[in-house]
């Protein structure tokens, strides 16, 4: 009785059971092997490029090319939802004393490298005084990869660009702001 | 079979039932992946920053403030711009209305590539869904509040060809208990019955009828007509503010996504979700068509084709721009004395707005796409007839531009974005229809009093 019935498990094993266990085995392997390169494993994916900066993390801070000076450059609101008008105030440095700089001409612009486009809009810009100087007037009218440039007209020329990265309007916070509060 | 290989084969079905179980306990281990591939749980199977755009569509909140229009969300002012909207007894033939072209049963567009009206108009009727929420109106953004851009056609030689004096006398005739319940009494000094046919202010064709007959009336019939005639914008804006996208299974997809629901992309189907994965990545649509409206708001020149009735040599933007900043009703424009409000508008819109930027040649509006399988014809000259026509444009982007350069930011659709995706996912863009109050004309007709003048 014995000896019988393993032979009947080993030939329902030989042709049913392995046969099937493998092939369920390979299937799940397999499945589990192509998941991921299909993008769907587990958990949320990375995006391939370097994390830019947001506006939102400002100050963000740079050193223009020429080595002159060193700017710090903050948005009003502090987070700008793409599409809404901001103001940009940049602090002026001098780069070598570290000295706030005033009396010079700062105007700030924005472009999408990537796009070849710049602003919708025709920002005006002004000193505050103590080295703080505005720009009003900015639209960042894409979510995206954009450049704000932060050129110093006066006393000698120099720029600064600083990547950032322009997240896309989440509507759950409302509608954008139409009138920012004023500046001092 | 001999003893041992009966126990070779015992152990490789051991085995394999083994590694089976293994595999299908490892399987169900990662369910939620499962579900993101078997199911359309789509959550983990999106990437954090495809994600976050797809997000970003949804939902479409209400329509940003008017700032010189303090009756813009009141019922009673909607109603009565219902009622303007469907007048036709203020126009030169007295058969027009706003209805007339911007048909309710066809998403208040008139389905036709150009309108039929009084004149020549070289661009196509847009619909009115949705135009509450855009930053500028019309094709080339030549009014830059809803209220405004609703007086214009009514002054228009090509359109409805009217004029405010006009259309004071009809609000007088037909409308003063339903306006005087919004707007308070109307103007003492209007006298419906002292007013000529037609008086308006014509400022580049000084010797027009309508323009000597303005001058002729005295400061006070001025001063009573203009508010009147503000107000009937007023009332306009405040109706075409009801006229919302409505709800689409975008919005629903949306909603269950942030919720978690394993079956969030059934809103969608199989080819939506793939057309909304392109629309938001390497089919480069969301560059301009972000935001819940599916539009930046603002002007691109695409390069299109010609048609024959559109211009040829439509500057777009450059000469919306200018006619918007030239326009008596801009934000901050100069205002008659008795219009409501008297707060000061920032506009700041205006002062960081350049005519002269290059970039504003040929260009014109991105439309949003809500509804936009039912607003055929396309683009501002009803170039292209229907989408499919619009993705094959985009597809191989063919031709010169006829005015200007076309915008940088636009990339040929890539083989690998199918076009029936697409075209699945645009119509997920379709809202719930309008309640049918608005979409008729008030039941019942205008009270029909006659306003007794008053001097």
């Amino acid at each position: 009785v014995h000896v019988g019935s393993g032979r009947r498990v080993s030939r329902f094993a030989r042709t049913w059971l392995a046969p099937s266990c493998f092939a369920l085995a390979w299937l799940a392997l397999a499945w589990l092997a192509t998941a991921p390169v299909a993008g769907c494993w587990g958990g949320p994916r990375t995006d391939p490029e370097p994390r830019l900066p947001r506006l939102v993390e400002g100050p963000l801070r740079a050193t223009t090319r020429g080595g002159l000076y060193r700017v710090e450059v903050v948005a009003v609101p502090r987070g700008p939802r793409t599409g809404e008008l901001f103001r940009v105030r940049t602090r002026l440095r001098d780069a070598a004393s570290g000295e706030l700089l005033e009396g010079a001409l700062v105007e700030v612009d924005a472009e999408m490298p990537h796009h070849g486009h710049g602003m919708t809009t025709t920002p005006v810009h002004r000193e505050l005084g103590g080295g703080v100087y505005l720009s009003d007037g900015m639209r960042l009218h894409m979510p995206g990869r954009w450049e704000l440039l932060v050129r110093v007209l006066t006393p000698v020329p120099d720029e600064a660009r600083i990547e950032i990265e322009q997240p896309p309007a989440h509507p759950a916070a409302g509608p954008p702001d139409p009138h920012p509060g004023a500046d001092p | 079979v001999t003893l041992p290989a009966r126990g070779a084969l015992g152990g490789v079905a051991f085995g394999g039932v083994a590694l089976g179980c293994v595999a299908l306990a490892g399987a169900a281990l990662t369910s939620r992946s499962i579900g993101a591939c078997a199911g359309p749980a789509v959550g983990p199977a999106l990437e954090a920053g495809e994600r976050a755009r797809i997000e970003s569509l949804s939902p479409l909140p209400p329509p940003p403030p008017s700032p010189e229009n303090p009756v813009a969300d009141d019922e009673r002012a909607a109603e009565l711009g219902r009622a303007y909207f469907f007048e036709a007894r203020w126009s030169a033939d007295g058969a027009s209305s706003c209805a007339s072209c911007h048909d309710p049963s066809r998403e208040h567009a008139d389905g036709r590539a150009l309108p039929r009206a009084r004149g020549h108009v070289g661009r196509h009727t847009p619909g009115l869904r949705g135009s509450a929420w855009m930053r500028w109106q019309a094709w080339d953004g030549r009014r830059d509040s809803v209220w405004s851009q609703a007086l214009a056609p009514l002054e228009s030689e090509l359109e409805q060809g009217s004029s405010r004096a006009r259309v004071a006398r009809v609000v007088a005739l037909h409308h003063a208990a339903a306006h005087e319940a919004v707007f308070g009494a109307l103007p003492a000094a209007l006298d419906a019955s002292a007013l000529p046919p037609d008086a308006r202010p014509v400022p580049v064709e000084p010797a027009h009828p309508h323009a000597r007959a303005w001058a002729a009336l005295d400061l006070a019939q001025r001063d009573a007509v203009d508010p009147v005639f503000l107000d009937v914008g007023r009332a306009l804006e405040a109706y075409v503010r009801r006229l919302a996208p409505g709800e689409a299974p975008l919005d629903r997809f949306v909603a269950a996504l942030r919720r978690g629901e394993p079956r969030a992309a059934d809103h969608l189907g199989d080819a939506g979700l793939r057309g909304l994965r392109a629309f938001v990545g390497e089919a480069g649509c969301f560059d301009c068509h972000h935001g819940p409206l599916l539009s930046d708001g603002e002007f691109h020149n695409l390069a299109l084709p010609g048609r024959i009735g559109a211009s040829e040599r439509d500057r777009g933007r450059a000469e919306g721009a200018r006619a918007l900043l030239s326009s008596e009703h801009r934000c901050g424009g100069p205002r008659p004395r008795l219009g409501l409000p008297r707060a000061a508008p920032r506009c700041d819109e205006l002062r960081f707005l350049d005519p002269a930027r290059p970039e504003l040649e040929g260009a014109f509006r991105t439309p949003t796409l809500r509804n936009v399988t039912r607003t055929a014809p396309y683009m501002h000259g009803g170039q292209l007839a229907r989408l499919e026509d619009v993705l094959a444009f985009y597809r191989t982007l063919a031709g010169p531009a006829r005015v200007g350069r076309r915008d940088h930011v636009l990339h040929a659709l890539p083989r690998s974005v199918s076009t029936g995706d697409l075209l699945a996912f645009l119509a997920s863009l379709e809202g719930e229809p309008l309640p049918a109050r608005w979409t008729s004309p008030p039941p019942a007709p205008q009270a029909l009093e006659a306003r007794a003048p008053e001097r």
